[in-house]
């Protein structure tokens, strides 16, 4: 995060949170284009795994991907026929 | 075995080091948490194993490295890698995870020694197995296809076969374009209500535990109707750490370490040992005393060896129409087409193609999210709403045969925490086992891509990692207590009371045909045959 909020002041901002949205996702970019080998790059790719976890296992995001419920206690009895 | 000779009235005592898994309670598929916890294991369900260093891989057979979409290569280092043996201690043993394919022995596949001159001859015949695995299938109750295809049968399955899904029928679509037959698979999950258990409702997740237990693992089957006799005890959370055996062959009982993990020593006039095939050589290895120096039931010096893995290729690739992919019975079809041993040009051993996206665990958003659409923000969302229900995957599982680099030893260093030596898995494949994979890898691409698929997103294969749900071979059956552990019921060579049953026993893996039905074929007919 200390980088993250550098890189924020060094686009007169006083904190990565204080960012507006797109100036957040090019910092975030920026720490994605560095690579593995980075500790940034690294921070980023560990995190959005960790993120990507959180967020699919929540059955809020499900309807977002077209999953539409937990494999029970319904079942997919559909499962023959065309998805709706 | 402990159904059947229980309701011969035999007393048997079930030995059991995992725990006793309660389906609807413990297999969580109504949760949230579904899909992160993968097989949901409990205390004590996970075995350990060790692994020799595995061979060199040839930057040249580059097509049949693992990889997806998002990680790229899968295996970066020179050498192919263990992922695990993938199996579950815990009442009903792997059957608990397992997918449920039910399938019979090809005849040919039998006599790999006199057909073909390598591997094992099984001491009996498919003619004389087919009437035990008539009763498995009953007590199972197998849904399957009506054409017995090149395994001749005495009777229907007692369940018809579950209708195809709707992404399988893509895959079924193209297939025949290709020339290749594929039709509903045998099936371990009730395709209507039997025995007291309901119907499968087609929820895709075989794989982590069927809480409806219309699934047919050991559990809810054999070991059910066994307790239910009355003359079956059942013990769980204990490990057996060492067969105790006497100087006139005769074994007196074991020493077991109890859920207390207390010491006791249990005396037993006979012997069945099924703790699979990589459990049961490490318990014969473990047992050798002064009459066994070598290892109980050694004398032919091949427990451990001829050591039989999965050889496996998925391909999967995303369709353009939205499937619904991530619904349906698991494995729900396949083709026989090669699995016959000499059904692939250029090379002896056969193999087989089923549906696999529930298999290769692509039915649900994590997965998709992790290995297949990658990137974050906005554009990931549409992505993955996009991708979501499209793949479609082929399956594959080839003969393994033995050879000398595959076998099963005592690791000289690791040690569980009874303080017994850890199985270590020797691994190699050969010319051949590389010949098949590479048959594997180009068919399944070209029944995708003739399904409609256009572009292919993760490919995962034994080339570069082992992982085995499939293990055989290490306690050989056969006729000549010079080059098999154990005759053709299971029985050891020298000791009188001494058994084993389980994959083990197999002389050959078959063209990937799936172990289970012929394990408890094997069983019933040891059992009918003791009985007598
Ligand atoms: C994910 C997955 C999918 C599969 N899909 C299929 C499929 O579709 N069809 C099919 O036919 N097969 C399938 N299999 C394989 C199948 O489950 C196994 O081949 C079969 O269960 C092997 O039976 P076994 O008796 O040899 O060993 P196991 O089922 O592994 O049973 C061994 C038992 O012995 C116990 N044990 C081990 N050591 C000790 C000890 N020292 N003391 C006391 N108890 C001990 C274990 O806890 C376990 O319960 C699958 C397996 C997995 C993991
Ligand atoms: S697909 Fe059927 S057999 Fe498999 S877990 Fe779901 S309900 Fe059980």
């Amino acid at each position: 995060m200390q980088w993250a909020d550098k890189q924020a002041r060094d686009r007169n901002a006083s904190s990565f949170l204080s960012l507006h949205e797109a100036g957040r996702e090019a910092i975030v970019a920026q720490a994605e284009a560095m690579g593995t080998k980075t500790m940034p790059g690294m921070f980023f790719y560990q995190t959005l795994k960790d993120a990507r976890q959180f967020y699919y296992e929540h059955a809020a995001s499900w309807p977002g991907v077209g999953f539409p419920h937990a494999p029970q206690p319904l079942g997919f009895p559909d499962y023959a026929e065309a998805p709706d | 075995m402990a159904y059947a000779l229980s309701r011969q009235k035999w007393r048997v005592l079930v030995l059991e080091a995992g725990p006793r898994f309660d389906p609807s309670k413990d297999f969580k598929l109504h949760s949230d948490a579904w899909e992160k916890q993968g097989f949901p294991h409990k205390a004590g369900s996970e075995g350990r194993h060790a692994f020799a260093a595995l061979q060199e891989l040839d930057p040249e057979l580059n097509d049949l490295y693992s990889w997806n979409s998002v990680d790229g290569r899968l295996n970066r280092t020179p050498h192919r890698r263990p992922y695990k043996y993938n199996h579950v201690l815990g009442l009903g043993g792997s059957t608990l995870a397992f997918t449920g394919e039910s399938h019979r022995m090809h005849p040919e596949s039998m006599q790999m020694r006199s057909r073909y001159g390598v591997a094992a001859d099984w001491p009996m015949t498919y003619d004389a197995l087919e009437p035990y695995y008539c009763e498995a299938e009953r007590l199972v109750g197998v849904a399957g296809p009506s054409d017995p295809g090149a395994r001749w049968r005495s009777e229907p399955y007692p369940l018809p076969a579950h209708p195809l899904g709707y992404a399988s029928r893509r895959i079924a679509d193209g297939a025949s374009a290709l020339g290749i037959k594929w039709g509903p698979n045998a099936r371990a999950a009730l395709s209507q209500p039997y025995d007291g258990r309901p119907h499968c409702n087609y929820c895709s997740n075989c794989n982590r535990g069927c809480p409806r237990t219309d699934k047919g693992s050991v559990d809810v089957t054999f070991l059910r109707k066994a307790e239910a006799s009355g003359h079956c005890t059942i013990r769980t959370g204990i490990t057996v750490t060492r067969i105790e055996a006497g100087a006139d062959d005769r074994v007196t009982g074991v020493h077991v370490v109890n859920s207390a993990g207390e010491n006791e020593f249990i005396a037993t006039p006979k012997l069945i040992v099924s703790c699979g095939a990589v459990e049961t050589p490490r318990l014969l290895l473990a047992s050798a005393n002064q009459h066994a120096p070598n290892g109980l039931a050694n004398e032919s010096g091949q427990v451990g060896l001829n050591f039989m893995e999965t050889l496996a290729w998925t391909t999967s690739a995303l369709h353009p129409e939205n499937l619904g992919s991530f619904r349906g019975l698991p494995s729900d079809s396949i083709s026989w087409d090669f699995n016959a041993p000499d059904a692939i040009e250029g090379v002896v051993g056969g193999c087989r193609f089923t549906t696999g996206m529930s298999e290769a665990a692509l039915n649900g958003p994590i997965a998709y999210a992790q290995r297949i659409v990658g990137g974050w923000g906005r554009s990931h969302r549409v992505a993955m709403r996009e991708a979501f229900g499209r793949i479609l995957s082929v399956g594959a599982i080839g003969e393994s045969l033995p050879n000398r680099g595959s076998y099963i030893d005592l690791d000289p260093s690791e040690v569980d925490t009874n303080g017994i030596a850890l199985a270590r898995i020797h691994s190699q494949l050969d010319d051949a086992d590389i010949k098949r994979l590479s048959f594997m890898r180009t068919t399944a691409r070209a029944i995708l891509e003739e399904a409609g698929c256009n572009k292919v997103v993760e490919e995962y294969g034994s080339y570069d990692f082992f992982s085995s749900t499939h293990v055989f071979g290490t306690c050989r059956m056969g006729t000549d207590p010079e080059t098999s552990v154990v005759d053709s019921f299971g029985k050891s060579f020298r000791w009188q009371n001494l058994h084993i049953m389980d994959a083990s026993i197999f002389p050959s893996s078959g063209g990937g045909e799936s172990p289970s039905l012929t394990i408890e074929a094997l069983g019933l007919r040891a059992a009918a045959h003791m009985a007598t």
